[in-house]
This record gives structure tokens, sequence and C-alpha cells, in this order.
């Protein structure tokens, strides 16, 4: 899943822009889903994801002129800085934007019934534990691209999913192979 | 079938079960906002348009709904949201107020001062110059990482000799250069005030000549600064770590110490230094505000179920070369055999 996004230097800011609009194409027509799902379970909002998103993903564009090591990894962390800084667009906005191309499709019902219990777990995580968890078992991080990403050292990245792996398994009450107490 | 393997399965499926039925789509997110068809096709030469016409689109929603979009030459920079009912925009931190905002309103951050209690933004009635506010007053978009500025304050030059005719003369001062690559340096106007000597009669010198050829004369020297920096609240996370050979996800090989400094004038340094398992002072790198912070580690060599704490003393200097009280704080780190994770 993890992808990766190094532009060349010596290509023009033209061509840069190409093609990071291209790779952002690509990563959103394989992954948009769930990515969504990530910062939804992260941010506990679908719509809030969905506009953080869009927002990270236009960031991503305007810097076409600057490398993006793991992209995927980067537009995870950007949208979810979004929420975790309180920004939220008033329904105004988010109006406009959706009139210029926002979401369109109203929300798919799923026929399986939500993981209550997972979901009431990853509530009581810390945000950081949470988003670090999301970032490796959601969308298969690793250690360093998630500390490349949130700029702190791969032991921080290691403690925080270390603390959210053992707090998971005492809220869904599960032993080290996985199995329910 | 591991716990990892569980946690992923059941996360994975809560987030295609809570992403379902998303429909955001890129393409038509820049085509509609009066981009080309396609990004992935379009004309090197379209790309500056594209960009303009986000920035257009951004700026007619922004102005229909009262804030205005991130620019896209300000890519450097943060935008934000005013979080208070009503702010005032003042001409320097803790300076005279020359206008106001409201909430809602959409700015960008170019810059901050040093003590990390105001910004330094784009005037959101006058994206041409610049004004302050107290950071309390806006919400920014994401974690913020602009340089410190100094307002460029008003000064009053006064010529040896002064004594009847005053002509006001009006240069330019280039600030924020550095602030966002590719962006214009933002130009505010200085009023310097200046006086002819008595010796010119009135009206016989053109206005603003003799000033414009007489070097300014510094009136003052400042004292030389002898107030330390102040050192507190030393931190670390985690407060255990683990060799470097453990190399296990679960258990860390790093710690990250954090400080908070201060100084009346600016803390320029704060270093770390620790006996024990092969120290040598380190510097921290200066976070938001006051804090600063360095990351501590890995450490190598201890043998297997060995233990160790390290304290590590900081300091924080200054310019002038003052230096701070020292703080510490401690971190233990345990040998591999240790790592149960």
């Amino acid at each position: 899943m993890r992808r990766r996004s190094v532009l060349a230097t010596t290509d023009g800011p033209a061509e840069a822009a190409t093609q990071r609009a291209a790779e952002i194409e690509t990563f959103m027509e394989h992954h948009a889903q769930r990515i969504v799902g990530a910062l939804t379970l992260i941010t506990g909002d679908r719509n809030a994801a969905e506009d953080a998103l869009q927002d990270a993903l236009v960031k991503a564009w305007q810097r076409h002129d600057q490398p993006i090591e793991q992209l995927s990894a980067w537009i995870t962390v950007v949208a979810t800085n979004n929420v975790r800084s309180g920004w939220r667009r008033s329904n105004a906005e988010a109006r406009a934007l959706g009139k210029v191309g926002g979401r369109a499709a109203p929300e798919q019902p799923s026929s399986r019934e939500p993981d209550e219990a997972l979901h009431a777990a990853l509530r009581s995580l810390p945000e950081r534990e949470r988003q670090v968890a999301i970032m490796h078992y959601v969308l298969d991080e690793s250690v360093a691209s998630i500390a490349d990403a949130l700029g702190v050292a791969d032991g921080t990245v290691k403690t925080l999913l270390h603390r959210a792996r053992h707090h998971l398994a005492v809220e869904l009450r599960l032993n080290d192979e996985g199995a329910d107490l | 079938m591991t716990l990892d393997d569980e946690l992923r399965r059941r996360l994975q499926e809560a987030a295609d079960q809570a992403g379902s039925g998303t429909a955001i789509d890129f393409s038509k997110l820049v085509n509609q906002t009066g981009g080309p068809v396609s990004p992935s096709t379009m004309p090197a030469s379209s790309v500056s348009r594209l960009l303009g016409g986000l920035g257009a689109a951004g700026l007619l929603v922004g102005g229909a709904l009262g804030f205005t979009l991130l620019r896209p030459d300000d890519s450097g920079g943060s935008a934000a949201t005013v979080d208070v009912q009503q702010y005032s925009l003042y001409d320097c931190p803790d300076g005279a107020a020359t206008g106001s905002a409201y909430a809602g309103d959409r700015v960008f951050v170019i810059g901050r001062d040093e003590s990390g209690g105001w910004y330094e933004i784009r005037d959101p009635r006058n994206q041409s110059s610049v004004v302050w506010v107290p950071t309390g007053a806006v919400n920014p978009d994401e974690v913020i990482d602009v340089p410190v500025h100094e307002c460029a304050e008003p000064i009053e030059l006064i010529v040896a000799g002064a004594e009847t005719t005053t002509t006001v003369l009006e240069t330019t001062t280039t600030v924020g250069q550095t602030t966002v690559p590719g962006t214009t340096p933002v130009t505010t106007k200085n009023t310097t005030k200046a006086t002819t000597p008595a010796t010119t009669p009135q009206g016989t010198t053109p206005q603003g000549t003799t000033p414009a050829t007489s070097p300014p004369t510094t009136p003052t020297t400042a004292a030389p600064d002898t107030t330390k920096p102040i050192a507190s609240s030393p931190g670390r996370s985690p407060d255990t770590i683990y060799d470097a050979a453990t190399d296990n996800v679960n258990c860390p090989e790093t710690s990250t110490l954090t400080v908070t400094a201060t100084d009346n004038v600016a803390v320029t340094g704060v270093t770390g230094t620790y006996s024990g398992v092969g120290g040598s002072p380190k510097a921290f790198t200066k976070g938001a505000g006051n804090t600063w912070s360095a990351t501590f580690g890995p450490f190598s060599g201890l043998a297997a179920g060995f233990n160790s704490t390290i304290t590590i003393v900081i300091v924080a200097r200054d310019a002038a070369g003052n230096t701070s009280n020292a703080v510490q704080t401690s971190v233990t780190v345990n040998g591999a055999g240790n790592c149960l994770g």
C-alpha cells in the first residue's frame, strides 16, 4: 500500500505538478475508501475525514515542487492534523466546495454490523496512539515511514504503537494470540 | 494468528466499513475550479493556469462567505481561522491597533514573534500588507512552523543640530524575505523623521535632499545583556528505552527530551549533556513557543539484562553568552534482554 513519491529536482515545475496530480489520482483510485475509513476511525467523524482529506490532497498537489517521500503517510498526517488542530470547514464552505467538486455520492449502507467494541476501544485511546495505530495497522505504514511523516523518532512511534497495542488488547480482551480471553 | 494479525484484521475491516461509499474525485475537484480536463494529461502550460484557477476559485468563494482561502504562492505558511468574535489587528506585537477582523475570517500566517505570543499575518482586508495578532485569536489549520520575524517598528531618527525645520521622509524596509519560497517579499513603510540643521535657511534646500545625503546617527548604545535565560519543566518520553540491539517494535530505543527555555532577549541554544553510556553534548531543536527538544538514543553495547540510568543535564544560553540554571531529567536504558514486548 505504501507509495513513493520522489520527484526529480531536474524536472520543471510543470512536469512536477503533472506528476504529482497523477500520483494523487492513482493513490485515490486505489486507496480512497480505506484512507477515508482510516481518517474516520482516527477522528470519529466521516464528514470531517472527507473534508480534511480533500484539503490534504490540494495541499499535496500545491506542493508539487517539494518531494514527498511517502505520499499516503503524508496525506494521512496532514489530513489528521487538519482535524487535530480544530480545523473544520464551516457548513457553508463545505457546501460551496461540494458544488465545485467535493464528495458526491451518499454513504453506502454496510451489510455488516459495526464492530462497536473496536470503536469503543479506539475512542478510549489517546489521540496520538490512535493515529499511529491506524497508520500502522490499517494503512500498513512502517514505523520508519510513520516517524518520518510525523517528524518524530522511530522510538517514539514504537512507544506509541506499543501502548496502543496494549490498550486495545485490554479493551478488546484479547490475548497475545489474538483470541478472546 | 497473533494479536497484531487480529488487530490488523479488525481495524482494516472497520476502516473499509467506515470509508465505504467515498466519492472524493481529485480530478473533478480541480476540473471544476477552472482547471483542464485531467491533471494527469494536461499540457504543462496549463499547470499555472490550474493553480491560478484554484486560487481564484478560493478567493471567489471566500469572498462571498467572508474568508480567504490559501493563495497558491503562500505554500510556506499556514492558513488559519479567526477564533474569536472580533479581534484587533496591530502594527507590531503589543503595538497600536490598526483595524479589526471578525470570527470566521480566513487569514494567512507568515511569521511569529520571538515570544510565540503573536502571529504575523497578511492583513485580511489588504493582502499586500502585514499586521500582527495575538496567537490566541486565530486557529491555524495545521501545526505552524513559521519563521521568527521582528516587527518593522517606526524609527525616530534625530540628526545632530536639529532645531527649526522638520522634514518627513519615507523609506522602505523589506521584511520577511525568508518566509515563503517563491513569494514576493512583503514590504512595509517606515516613517523616518529627520530634521535639517538650523543653519540651513528654510525653503532654500529642496525638501528631502539634505537628510537623504546625511548619514543617520545612532542615538544610543544598548546596555549589555546580563540576564540569564531560564530553563524549566524538563520532560522525557518514554521514561524507559532499550539497547539498539533490541530491534523490537514494542521496545523503543530512543527518548525525546523536552524543556522550556525563556530569555529577556532570546534563547539561542539549548544543550543536553550526560555521563555514562558514551555520552556527548547534544543540541536541542526549537519547537513551538518556548519549547526545545532533542532525541537521545539509540544506545548500544549494553549487555542483555543490564539496566542503566542516564541523567541528562540541560542548559539554555542566549546570544550574549549568558547560560541558564541547569535542569536535569533521567532516562532508564535497558539491555535487549529486558525487552518483553
